[in-house]
């Protein structure tokens, strides 16, 4: 009997993305099921009740807790004391993980990339409200395989990630060694290192990244839609990320 | 124990947030901002966790520390957590210039004022530590780090008090630098002290009857109820009229007014003293042990039943006397004018509409989208930024608590600034902006800001909010149904926004309201509690309810339940991290009684308070006459200066680029915006740059509609254009009422809005704002023809005005019209931007030509010469054929135009500038021989627009618009160079004029 792959997206504490998100999962084929964390934290839902349910975790976009204690810090301190959820756990037994903008600043306060890599204000303090063109660095990533260079829109005021000083070189070596950053914004757009704006973990299960590709599913949400409108019912570039993922999961079934 | 924690961004990484202050600093303190030679801001927290120091020092360093980006100074609890000397000396090491002198600011929340911030702490101890956590409490504040050795005290007491602090809900005080080398603020007692005057609060309380959730929630204290709120003794009071004569008692009554937030009009007034001086209320009232006269808390639940909010009185009064259309009408404004289109057009997708609640159309059986207007005039000594975030947001809540409750997608905010304002006020309502559209995550996808006339004293905001309805059918509320408050957003009786909270609020309602639980989610809508109440108390028979509860001044969320779902709405809002406190029930019994405790303070039969006093009379005098003012010209000739001339229109404040508000919202990123107000061009390039769009697209999509089923290509696209007008040259109320709608529409028309179709699916929305109509005949006047204005264009343009909101102020010495048109669009393909796409297109300009220049910015600016001219007028049947076209509604080549947009303010040539930005096209122009320069360039009318199209598609579209009856001329065509050249006069940079359209504010 064939089965279709179910992803879990997580929603509530202002956590504004989790519609577009299940939307875009939905149209990559998932059965998807959107859950507030209160009501997870409620249930006591283990990582043992996550990864029987579910092969994909979404956590989506928005600015939960007001980014107070830096962005994404909450959030984190839910999934890792309240849940207790191991998300490297929950890829080494066949899930894919999926972090944007919000999600994504959680991911790296877990430290589910390594220890020493850090989010922080964009470099010139401003909220980048705009779209960006990115390019896809090497194929550790499931969820970027296959991608060229796309264009996305990117929000935020806290996207720019650091390695801490001491130990830089230590970990950027072994960043490009496993294929980590594996999302790179082609121009320099708010001072992150080495221009990345997205990181997987070294298993390429776990990715994150602040761009919203769950933002362009279809062409006509790029802004150079009009000089294209035949194409006006094609879908977008970001829709690719997460159809990798389905095929993906269809692979762990 | 007691733990104080600054946490500070590591010298190695710039400080963008001190940076934007010393920006802000320059802006409006230069001399100050000369004083400060470096910079760094603290976050402070103060905790008191009843837990050892080894658990709480893994706990703070698990919750506040990132050792990649921060330093942590707690004095000596974790001293691991900074630099080498581990303090604060170690920051001000990397102060360029050293020995300095330093000084710290400290700021921190004033008693009462939610602390949002604390809130997360106190989530995250929780988490951390575990729960139950009885007796943490958490407060938290910022201190800035200055260095300049000629600062002073009174420098820096200058810094808080108008740059860096709010004095209404922050105090502030200084620490010497020999304060923040020792460590004595980290000390327990101190600590303790600090925490202990620590006033603000980390939960949300809108009355005393909340303490109960405060304590559960571990607050660290239950604020006292804010100064101007109705305190238990003063509700229970009552208005001694002994012996007074009706003057008398009405004079007592004008001395109350300020406690009861408004002015009372005469017939209120009239009403009062009518219903408290008969016998049968004596007895009455005397059987339940109230007084024989009013109480104040009886005064206040009328004065808020009857007031312009709720029963927008001043639309439903009669206008008398006015040589106009309306004169000696026995019915309301309102119903004469703009609620008159929804009866005599017809439509059967207006689920509800037609009164100044918002509007709700069905686009099929699954998709209703909900429209809602919020308009403010911002008086003098209000704060700009607070009062920006309560129209946002409240416009937020006005949709998902209104009758079809509704999710938000989509704002527009046009800011009215008097002319001449100041930089810092442009700041201020931008931060506004980006804080409550960033944080509440519903975007602004059309924005604008106007003048006021330079000697204005107040601030005008004009809002409307976009929603999608989460639940299509409604419940009787029922006598018994239980009545809550929502603890949340702008709810607390501080009146202080929050919009994280507030997106919380309105995704855990959303839900609630999908799930059927509740009978009838409300907003009071900038009244108090009791006037939402007070509606649905009619649809029940009648209420019982706290009277604190009920009479706080601000704006409340009431959530109305069976008495068997109670706990089942507050198990399950819990889980959003929504409170609810309950406040009283609905009853049958015909009357609204309030109480406090088991004491009634307030009973008034409902009857009286909704049918209120009969509508007043309006004296207005004679219609106005058109008044144009001519200035003489004073401006070089085209020929020589017209590039300079349009390099000032397109820097002037009615056309300059909307980007740096647009971009404060995060319209970009949001997946329902299929057309934004902004075209970019060059995605990701150096090169990438913007031009404005008319309007906005939006796909109502299944995503947002909560079908689990759907298939690609479903939804409905949404067009909205916004249209506003004020001329100083011309004082014609209908003329510029009937400009605003023209404008509206054309926007909507030009991203695709489909018109004069039966199946279209489209509106209008009217907001005015003006001085007050009573005794005031020619304001009154003005309102009339104004109104007459719209009714007549929305009649001929058969768009019914969905909605309409009025705001008064005695400040404004004119009033205006803001229009917005909405519609459908005829499928996704026909939406459209304003950009030139292609080299070698040809332009052409679709309307009626214009001949003068009579009401047009040039003339506000330059004056002009044709005093013989009539201002342009507007030939509605002539805009059908035009908007109908356009629409898509009649023709068939519509597909072949690339690029729309309409000519407004600046006339012709900074219409074509804008097409030019976002692809750094050029455009090649002809004028025609035989015209005035100025007024081909410059002039402004009605009904106009400008197309592009290929070469080839030229014929076809000339012989269809032939056939239409639709005046075209062909003005130039777009090149690929970067200049604007009219030929045989001047020629300039595309580059330069873009950077003139900019313009940008520093922030």
């Amino acid at each position: 009997m064939s089965r279709t792959p179910r992803a879990l997206i997580l929603s509530g504490d202002s956590l504004g993305g989790s519609r577009e998100t299940a939307l875009a999962l939905r149209m990559a084929r998932f059965d998807v099921e959107i859950e507030s964390i209160g009501s997870l934290l409620r249930k006591k839902v283990s990582l043992d009740q996550l990864s029987s349910q579910y092969q994909a975790l979404a956590i989506p976009g928005g600015f939960s807790f007001g980014d107070h204690l830096g962005a994404g810090k909450v959030l984190s301190i839910k999934i890792k004391h309240g849940l207790r959820w191991d998300l490297a756990e929950f890829a080494t037994r066949g899930g894919v993980v999926l972090g944007v903008g919000n999600g994504f600043q959680a991911l790296v306060r877990l430290g589910v990339f390594a220890k020493d890599i850090s989010i922080t204000r964009n470099d010139h303090g401003r909220l980048l409200s705009e779209w960006t063109r990115l390019v896809p660095v090497g194929n550790r990533c499931i969820w970027t395989r296959g991608l060229g260079s796309l264009d996305l829109p990117v929000r935020h005021s806290e996207g720019r990630v650091v390695i801490s000083a001491g130990s830089r070189l230590e970990v950027w070596a072994r960043m490009e060694r496993l294929g980590m950053a594996c999302l790179r914004y082609e121009s320099d757009l708010n001072g992150s290192e080495e221009k990345i704006a997205g990181i997987c973990d070294a298993t390429g299960r776990i990715f994150g990244l602040m761009p919203h590709p769950e933002n362009f599913i279809r062409w006509t949400q790029h802004p150079e839609w009009t000089l294209q409108p035949a194409r006006s019912t094609a879908p977008g570039q970001g829709l690719m990320i997460f159809e990798n993922a389905f095929q993906e999961s269809l692979r762990s079934l | 124990m007691f733990v104080r924690i600054e946490v500070a961004t590591r010298p190695d990484f710039p400080d963008p947030l001190a940076q934007s202050l010393l920006k802000r600093i320059q802006v409006q303190d230069s001399e100050l901002r000369k004083k400060i030679r470096w910079a760094r801001l603290l976050d402070v927290y103060w905790l008191e966790v009843p837990r050892a120091r080894e658990e709480i020092i893994p706990a703070c360093q698990e919750i506040f520390q990132d050792r990649s980006t921060q330093w942590l100074f707690t004095g000596n609890l974790i001293p691991s957590a900074s630099g080498k000397q581990g303090g604060i000396e170690d920051l001000m090491e990397a102060s360029p210039i050293r020995p300095g002198k330093f000084w710290g600011l400290e700021r921190r929340l004033r008693q009462g004022v939610f602390d949002s911030k604390a809130h997360a702490v106190l989530e995250a101890l929780r988490m951390v530590l575990g729960e139950p956590l009885p007796g943490v409490r958490a407060s938290t504040g910022q201190m800035l780090l200055l260095e300049g050795a000629q600062l002073r005290e009174d420098d820096l007491s200058r810094l808080a008090r108008h740059i860096w602090c709010n004095p209404a809900t922050e105090t502030w005080s200084f620490l010497p630098e020999h304060e923040l080398s020792g460590n004595e603020r980290f000390f327990q007692d101190r600590v303790r002290k600090d925490e202990g005057s620590r006033a603000a609060v980390a939960v949300r309380t809108s009355s005393p009857t909340l303490q109960s959730f405060a304590q559960r929630l571990g607050s660290p204290r239950v604020s006292a109820p804010a100064a101007e709120e109705l305190r238990p003794a003063q509700a229970e009071s009552t208005i001694d009229w002994g012996v007074l004569d009706s003057v008398q008692r009405t004079a007592r009554l004008r001395e109350l007014e300020p406690m009861l937030g408004r002015e009372l009009a005469l017939s209120e007034l009239r009403t009062i003293l009518e219903h408290w001086n008969t016998p049968e209320s004596y007895r009455h009232r005397s059987g339940l042990g109230l007084p024989r006269n009013p109480t104040l808390a009886e005064l206040q639940v009328a004065a808020a039943a009857w007031s312009e909010d709720i029963r927008q009185t001043t639309m439903s009064s009669l206008f008398v006397e006015a040589n106009s259309p309306m004169g000696g009408a026995e019915a309301g404004l309102h119903s004469l004018t703009v609620g008159a289109t929804v009866q005599q057009i017809p439509k059967s997708w207006i689920v509800s509409g037609g009164d100044h609640r918002p509007a709700v159309v069905a686009l099929d059986e699954n998709t209703w989208f909900s429209f809602g207007l919020r308009n403010s005039p911002i008086r003098p000594g209000r704060d700009l930024h607070e009062s920006t975030l309560q129209v946002l947001l409240g416009g937020q809540r006005d949709v998902i608590g209104a009758e079809w409750p509704s999710l938000p997608l989509a704002q527009t905010h046009v800011h009215f600034l008097p002319a001449g304002s100041g930089e810092s006020q442009r700041v201020g309502q931008l931060t506004a902006v980006e804080v409550a559209t960033t944080r509440s995550q519903v975007p602004i996808l059309a924005g604008a800001e106007g003048a006021l006339p330079p000697d204005s004293r107040v601030h005008c905001v004009a809002s409307s909010t976009l929603g999608v309805v989460v639940k299509k059918t409604r419940e009787p509320v029922r006598s018994g149904d239980r009545i809550f408050l929502v603890v949340g957003g702008g709810t607390a009786h501080e009146h202080l926004e929050d919009p994280v909270f507030q997106r919380r609020c309105l995704d855990a309602l959303a839900e609630i309201e999908a799930l059927g639980i509740a009978s009838a989610i409300r907003c009071s809508a900038g009244s108090p509690a009791i006037s939402a109440a007070l509606r649905l108390s009619r649809e029940a028979g009648g209420m019982q309810a706290d009277a604190s509860a009920m009479l706080g001044r601000h704006e409340q969320i009431l959530v109305v339940v069976p008495p068997n779902i109670a706990s089942e709405l507050q198990s399950r809002l819990q889980i959003w991290g929504v409170e609810l406190t309950p406040c009283g029930q609905f009853t049958d019994s015909g009357r609204v009684l309030l109480t406090r405790g088991s004491t009634p303070v307030a009973e008034l039969p409902l009857e009286l308070l909704w049918n209120g006093p009969a509508p007043e009379i309006v004296s207005t005098g004679e219609a106005p006459i058109p008044v144009t003012r001519y200035k003489a010209p004073d401006h070089p000739p085209f020929e020589k200066q017209g590039s300079q001339i349009l390099h000032e229109l397109l820097a002037s404040p009615s056309i300059h680029s909307p980007e740096s508000l647009l971009r404060a919202s995060d319209l970009e990123a949001q997946a329902h915006a299929e057309l934004k107000p902004l075209n970019s061009g060059g995605v990701g390039t150096e090169q990438s740059r913007s031009g404005p769009n008319d309007g906005t697209v939006v796909l109502i999509g299944p995503q947002l509609i909560g079908l689990s089923e759907f298939a690609e290509g479903q939804g409905h696209e949404l067009a909205l254009g916004v249209g506003l007008c004020q001329r100083e040259a011309i004082s014609d109320p209908r003329w510029e009422a009937e400009l605003a709608v023209d404008e509206a529409v054309r926007n909507w028309v030009a991203v695709g809005g489909f018109l004069g179709s039966p199946d279209s699916v489209a509106g209008l929305a009217i907001q005015w704002f003006g001085p007050r109509v009573q005794e005031n005949p020619r304001a009154a006047a003005e309102l009339v023809v104004a109104m007459d204005g719209v009714r007549e264009a929305a009649l001929a343009l058969e768009l019914p005005v969905l909605t309409s909101s009025t705001s008064f102020s005695p400040e404004l010495s004119r009033g205006f019209v803001v229009c917005h048109a909405l519609g459908r669009l005829r499928g996704r393909r026909r939406g459209r931007s304003a950009d030139f796409k292609y080299a070698g297109d040809a332009i052409y300009v679709l309307g009626p030509e214009v001949h003068t220049l009579v009401g047009s910015r040039f003339a506000d600016a330059y004056g002009c010469a044709d005093s013989v001219s009539r201002r342009p007028l507007p030939d509605w049947s002539l805009a059908r054929r035009i908007y109908g076209w356009l629409g898509g509604a009649v023709g068939k080549e519509q597909l072949r135009i690339r690029s729309v947009h309409d000519i407004s303010d600046g006339g012709l040539l900074p219409a074509i500038a804008e097409c030019t930005f976002a692809r750094q096209l050029g455009a090649l122009l002809r004028m025609p021989e035989s015209v005035f320069p100025e007024a081909w360039a410059f002039g402004e009318g009605f009904h106009r627009f400008i197309v592009t199209c290929s070469d080839g598609d030229s014929t076809v579209l000339e012989a269809e618009w032939d056939a239409a009856g639709i005046p075209y001329q062909r003005v130039g065509s777009v090149t690929a160079v970067d200049r604007l050249d009219v030929a045989g006069c001047w020629s300039t940079s595309i580059s330069e004029l873009h950077r003139s359209w900019k313009g940008e504010v520093a922030r």
